[in-house]
């Protein structure tokens, strides 16, 4: 297996966040993110991390780290969650 | 966890915890389990113990009018639920409660037509008291609960004036001591109150899975949860004296020689208060410097404090502060949803402190917001 996937709960009954555990750190991940994707790094924090966004898909996490939190949007969760992990298999080896 | 932790997480529930406080629990549980009400002059009962170094705290004369169950939903449960209201009753109640009440009064209103009023909130959440006066006197409620304090804000409510309007109005009243008792006493039988439901893994610095309800011996409540008490097995009834009447099944005993430890503890180590209010307002005060959007709420308050860093999401400012900090703190709706039209924001982040926390944390946890803010 690639990758790990777990549901994340916040306050919010319609959040759909699921943290993915990568063999790869959240710098290498977010080299191979295709170009619909803005990302913005924020280097000054004690931990830098990264917040990267397509027109449907919130990705944040931390440069040096392995995991990665994902924000689907609820309406279209099971579509974009397959979507995402497809692509995680495709690219990360 | 993290050694290098700040927690700043005390409202949720307190830690650490005096060291005194786990010694005990693990004593309990390689130790012979008490009677369970079937013990003798000499036989030790935990829970009696519990209840008698309570009663200061709560303001009570009586500790057998103490139950004590699990937590303060247990508590705030057996109170709504044991007042059996019905079609046609009303409670009055704040916006600052907790789900731990909204979510009883929803039910209640869902299935057995038990309407509720909610009383505004200012901006710092407390709650109106001229809305609370005229509100008691429109719609004569059957209860009025209000909580001690905001536990999303920190302010504290005048429970004293509000329990006397609510008198005067002829209702009962619970008060919600979750997030007070053991940093401010609550005085139930100064002020007429009928009720108060508190927690022991907050402020009382004990371990979770302790919580209770102290009744009036004027209220009798219907109990919530039967079953069996260890005594009067005979009878196909919960016993009617207090407070078996509202304790059926066998108590977390292990958990409840933690509380004790912990009030033990507490009685020999007074809070110092001055200290802690000292902390929570140099933490406003540097997080308003750094820019950051702080709830202050004026007067009486819990080492709580709520706020939002401009330009990004109380969920963004959450993840940074925890992953990237390693601070222990909550953001979100903090359980309290209806808090937050009155605050006039969406949700906040919250830090709590505890007696424990250090200025070094607090300069670290406002070090850590400047970075966010940048």
């Amino acid at each position: 297996m690639r990758f790990e996937v777990k549901k994340t709960n916040n306050c919010f009954s319609d959040a759909e966040t699921y943290e993915y555990k990568l063999p790869i750190d959240g710098d290498a991940f977010l080299a191979l993110l295709p170009p619909n994707f803005s990302s913005r790094k924020n280097l000054k924090l004690r931990r830098p991390v990264f917040f990267s966004e397509s027109e449907t898909i919130r990705i944040r996490g931390m440069l040096a780290f392995d995991i990665i939190r994902v924000s689907f949007p609820s309406a279209s969760l099971i579509d974009e969650k397959e979507k995402l992990e497809a692509w995680l298999g495709d690219v990360i080896v | 966890m993290n050694k290098n932790t700040v927690y700043l997480n005390n409202a949720a529930t307190s830690w650490p915890k005096p060291a005194c406080v786990p010694e005990a629990v693990a004593r309990a549980l390689s130790e012979r389990p008490g009677a369970m009400h079937r013990g003798g002059i000499e036989d030790f009962d935990i829970f009696d113990s519990v209840r008698r170094l309570l009663m200061p705290l709560l303001g009570v004369s009586n500790h057998n009018q103490i139950a004590l169950g699990f937590n303060a939903t247990w508590a705030l449960n057996a109170a709504i639920f044991g007042m059996k209201l019905s079609k046609g009753d009303l409670v009055l109640t704040t916006n600052a409660e907790h789900n731990s009440i909204l979510r009883p009064l929803h039910y209640l209103e869902q299935r057995c037509g038990v309407k509720t009023h909610f009383v505004h909130t200012n901006k710092s959440g407390r709650a109106d008291l001229s809305e609370f006066n005229k509100a008691a006197f429109d719609y004569k409620p059957k209860l009025c609960i209000i909580t001690h304090s905001s536990n999303v804000t920190g302010a504290v409510n005048d429970i004293a004036e509000m329990s006397r309007i609510s008198k005067a109005a002829g209702a009962a009243v619970l008060i919600d001591a979750s997030q007070t008792l053991g940093y401010i006493n609550v005085c139930a039988e100064e002020i007429s109150a009928d009720m108060v439901a508190f927690t022991g893994h907050k402020y009382l610095l004990g371990p979770q899975g302790t919580g209770g309800l102290w009744v009036s011996e004027n209220l009798k409540l219907e109990p919530h949860l039967i079953g069996g008490t260890g005594v009067n097995s005979d009878m196909p009834t919960m016993p009617d004296e207090m407070p078996l009447h509202l304790e059926a099944g066998t108590g977390n005993e292990p958990s409840f020689y933690g509380l004790l430890a912990a009030l033990k503890w507490a009685g020999e180590n007074p809070l110092p208060k001055t200290g802690l209010a000292d902390k929570i307002d140099k933490l406003a005060e540097g997080l308003k410097e750094i820019g950051a959007l702080v709830i202050s709420p004026s007067g009486l308050k819990t080492p709580v404090i709520s706020f939002n860093v401009p330009g990004v999401s109380a969920d963004d400012v959450g993840f940074m502060l925890s992953d990237s900090y390693d601070i222990v703190c909550r953001w979100g709706l903090h359980c309290a949803p209806r808090i937050f039209p009155d605050l006039g924001v969406m949700q906040t982040l919250r830090f709590s402190l505890s007696r424990f926390t250090t200025d070094d944390e607090i300069n670290y946890a406002i070090s850590a917001v400047r970075d966010i803010i940048g």
